[in-house]
């Protein structure tokens, strides 16, 4: 199964690519509307802060093809900072408009002890749902990041994990849309699961 | 809750594997790609690879070992050794690498951190630092052990912390290849002093130096070669030990 991944600049995303690879997909890095318009799954990697990869991916002209697969509900996959670029707005270093696909906002994690939220944290799931499916009883994976999506349980946060008693959303879902706020591409076994799970999810 | 980390460092010459003692009598052990692969199924947390050759052919054959690893290897992982300017940055990240660590030239010219740290992001600059005890405090050495800068090592570190670097690896030398035990004082002092992560490194000899350096010395991570490459300790039998003293980790 072919997965586009979208290319505006923003970090290595090489690592996505292989660990996509791993999980059985025909992974494509592209810029080309019409790729991105026919894969089956669309990933929007990202590293970074968001001004500059708002910028770069308003750049590329593709976020107009990007809101009409989620118009389509055709599956689209924020991993990291492509997470945090699917909701209304982002206040890293200031007010950063996003692409609005879902409702929330990303804050500066806060009551936590160190930042970034960096290393290995467990899933806690608050639902059923495909992307669950034969992982194990802690689901461990890995975190860089020190922004998050607020509130921190609203209806779209699947799972979250727990940073000293701060809820910190690490799976969101919309109608096709998901995101990830660890790196699936470097979390072990269970980040392998959940790339391959993503099929169940179209 | 977030785990401790267990990271196997493995240092590289020529494209291999290879151990010494105090940064001396250095042995060939293994493939770095099959042994980072053997640590990380064994339950490794992060991986570090530290390349010490130091010659411009042995560089292009590190990025090969570097692009090999990150095919292959499902966890982070760290590069270092002679990372000098932003290019070594951008060659070694673009190559693969979740984090590139600096040592003696970030002392040599300190801005390397906040330049690195503005273009990459904290979270892929790692501060590399060898200590030796020099009287109450600890000194800094550059040049692969080799050179007493004078420079006091905390007072470093949160300099670095200052400059942008995203953690602290710090590699007590007089424990370096000893087995042990970590140096828990002087990362006690660290852990007090810095709000990034902090790596101990130097001094793992047996299962219980991690128990000692986490509950003691507040570390986020714990960094070791020798230990696991002759395989006098499992890692799992590490992690199942701290599972059991309430240590959280990802078993």
């Amino acid at each position: 199964m072919k997965v586009a991944i979208v290319d505006y600049g923003v970090g290595n995303v090489a690592n996505v690519g292989y660990a996509l690879t791993r999980a059985g997909y025909e992974p494509v890095l592209t810029k080309e509307a019409a790729e991105i318009k026919k894969a089956p799954i669309v990933v929007l990697p990202g590293v970074g802060a968001a001004a500059p990869a708002m910028a770069a991916l308003e750049a590329t002209g593709l976020v107009p093809v990007l809101r009409e697969r989620v118009e389509a509900k055709k599956l689209l996959v924020g991993i990291c900072l492509g997470m945090q670029l699917l909701y209304d707005i982002s206040f890293e270093d200031g007010a950063v408009p996003c692409l609005g696909f879902l409702p929330g906002r990303i804050e500066k994690l806060t009551n936590v002890p160190k930042i970034p939220h960096m290393g290995w944290n467990e899933l806690v799931f608050r639902d059923e749902h495909p992307l669950a499916e034969n992982l194990p009883s802690s689901p461990y994976v890995y975190f860089v990041h020190s922004y998050g999506k607020t509130p921190p349980l609203s209806d779209d946060v699947l799972a979250y994990a727990d940073y000293n008693s701060q809820p910190i959303p690490g799976i969101v879902t919309g109608e096709g849309l998901i995101g990830m706020q660890f790196h699936p591409e470097k979390s072990g076994a269970v980040g392998h699961q959940l790339l391959v799970n993503l099929r169940q999810c179209l | 809750m977030l785990a401790k980390r267990i990271v196997p460092c493995l240092d590289i010459r020529n494209g291999r594997v290879v151990k010494g003692q105090q940064f001396k009598n250095i042995k060939d052990v293994a493939d770095p790609v099959e042994l980072g692969k053997r640590y990380s199924d064994e339950g490794a947390d992060e991986l570090v690879f530290y390349d010490i050759t130091a010659s411009y052919e042995g560089r292009s054959i590190f990025l090969d070992v570097v692009r090999a690893v990150a095919e292959t290897i499902t966890i982070p992982f760290t590069v270092g050794g002679g990372v000098g300017s932003l290019e070594d940055f951008d060659a070694l990240l673009k190559a693969g690498a979740d984090k590139v660590s600096v040592n003696s030239a970030a002392v040599q010219r300190p801005a390397l951190i906040r330049e690195a740290a503005e273009v990459y992001g904290s979270q892929c600059v790692v501060l590399s630092i060898d200590a030796k005890r020099y009287g109450d405090s600890w000194h800094v050495y550059v040049k692969g052990g080799r050179e007493d800068t004078g420079l006091d090592a905390i007072a470093w570190a949160k300099q670095g912390e200052a400059l942008g670097a995203g953690e602290i690896c710090i590699n007590a030398m007089d424990q370096d290849g000893e087995t042990e035990g970590f140096a828990i004082e002087l990362c006690r002092r660290l852990t007090k002093e810095l709000h990034i992560p902090v790596i101990a490194s130097g001094g793992a000899g047996k299962a219980e130096d991690f128990v000692d350096v986490f509950t003691q010395a507040q570390v986020d991570a714990a960094l070791a070669a020798s230990i696991f490459h002759f395989r006098r300790v499992a890692i799992r039998d590490i992690k199942r030990l701290l599972k059991s003293k309430g240590i959280p980790v990802r078993l």
